[in-house]
């Protein structure tokens, strides 16, 4: 607990010191977010019922740019090789990286919800709901996300292989949050959004689980 | 030449005589849908060998995790190959088959998508194979991607299933009782197991090439030593 405390400390003065990854994840999801509005044509009516798609797509390429960077410092400074010399639960290791990312993509998402609310739908109402399905769709999205960035972080074709692996995998958390942030963000009927919100928690908690079950092998090979 | 194990291969060449020539002599034409249908017989073969792999792959990569005997990524490697192919073949006579019958391509329902994920996951563990320096840590990692594919590829299929579903339901592991006549599923049979040789064949010989590569390498270590 206290190693976790202590990780987690460290990424947390890592950003607000350099603010390295903010800045540059919100810039990334507007520019995102202006491409897909230019893909419907310019009276579309699709532009309300498109846009929870449009803002998971924006959380998911951001996503990816955090899992990299994340990463890509860790083993820049020797951080990695560091943390596994010293007497650290591999779990603590994954858990810090899991939670350090949810909280950059959460203040993100806290900006980016009102954001979509504003340039495409117009509501403001459910929005701070809207905000947690994101980060609740986040977490499982980040936990397969650092799973993997930590296998492919070494290879050539890293930047490649890792959209490949995750994206098809996500298929679950991407459908559960879109429809939910559909119900939020522009009342979008939804049959049971009870067994929506279970599913994307059990979503959560296997993509959790299978990670922090095989970290260690990753750590260790 | 060495013709150790190549009984296999010659067996799966004689079943897959066997299941063509009863496709299309033996087996009745369906009465809905034409000649079309005999598709069934590759189409469903290939997706139960493409799961039958994946399932090979991941039991391999668990048993490698385990005991670190980089035999066991031998195999998983071999499987996720050869699985690909039946892959690959499951989609694309899916969607022959399915532009005749449903009158488009491809529909996301459930099984089609998650066959597309299996698909993606097989190119990703495989691109990440031949990215990646061979050795335990390679052997590891990619045991990693198998088993986290295995888990989630049943995810995916109830995660789109919750929604509603195109895809016929299964028509010979009904549990209501058989729905196929006898003609067709004695060439579905047929056909299945001539896919099996075949897979089975493509994994022997793929798995006698990586250990004979194996003990090429240590024999040119001893002579370099």
């Amino acid at each position: 607990m206290r190693a976790l405390r202590a990780l987690l400390w460290k990424d947390a003065l890592i950003e607000l010191r350099s603010a390295e990854r903010l800045p540059v994840l919100a810039l990334f999801s507007v520019a995102i977010l202006l491409t897909l509005h230019f893909t419907l044509p310019p009276t579309s009516e699709a532009r309300t019922p498109a846009a929870p798609g449009f803002l998971w797509a924006a959380i998911v390429f951001a996503a990816l740019l955090e899992l990299r960077s994340s990463l890509e410092s860790e083993r820049r400074d020797g951080t990695l090789d560091g943390l596994r010399l010293a007497p650290v639960d591999p779990t603590a290791i994954y858990i810090g990286k899991v939670a350090s990312s949810v909280a950059v993509l959460a203040v993100l998402e806290a900006a980016l919800v009102p954001l979509v609310a504003l340039f495409f739908t117009g509501r403001a109402s459910g929005v701070a709901p809207a905000i947690g399905v994101a980060v609740a769709g986040t977490v499982g999205l980040v936990a397969w996300g650092t799973l993997f960035a930590a296998v492919v972080g070494g290879t050539r074709a890293g930047e490649v292989i890792l959209p490949v692996l995750l994206f098809p995998l996500i298929v679950p958390q991407t459908i559960a949050c879109v429809r939910l942030l559909a119900m939020y963000l522009t009342g979008a009927p939804l049959d049971d959004p009870a067994t929506a919100f279970v599913l994307l928690a059990a979503f959560d908690v296997l993509s959790l689980g299978t990670s922090i079950l095989l970290f260690d092998h990753v750590l260790d090979a | 030449m060495n013709t150790r194990g190549s009984t296999l291969p010659l067996a799966a060449l004689a079943a897959v005589t066997g299941a063509l020539a009863l496709m299309f002599l033996y087996a009745p034409t369906e009465g809905l849908q034409g000649e079309v249908q005999r598709i069934f017989y590759i189409h469903v073969p290939a997706a139960w060998i493409s799961f039958l792999a994946f399932f090979v792959v991941a039991v391999a990569s668990v048993l490698l995790l385990s005991k670190r005997d980089l035999r066991y990524d031998r195999i998983a490697a071999a499987a996720a190959e050869a699985g690909l192919v039946f892959t690959t073949i499951m989609m694309t006579t899916g969607p022959i088959w399915g532009r005749r019958v449903w009158g488009v391509w491809w529909v996301w329902d459930a099984r089609l998508t998650s066959s597309l994920v299996l698909w993606l996951i097989y190119v990703g563990y495989l691109l990440f194979r031949t990215t990646t320096p061979p050795g335990q840590r390679r052997a590891r990692l990619s045991a990693v991607i198998g088993i986290v594919g295995a888990v989630n590829v049943p995810v995916v299929y109830f995660s789109v299933f919750w929604w509603r579903t195109l895809h016929p339901l299964p028509t010979v592991l009904n549990p209501e009782g058989q729905l196929l006549p006898a003609e067709m599923r004695v060439t579905l049979y047929l056909s299945l197991l001539a896919f099996l040789l075949v897979f089975a064949s493509f994994v022997v010989l793929r798995l006698r090439i990586e250990d004979t590569r194996v003990r090429l390498t240590a024999l040119e270590e001893a002579l370099r030593a």
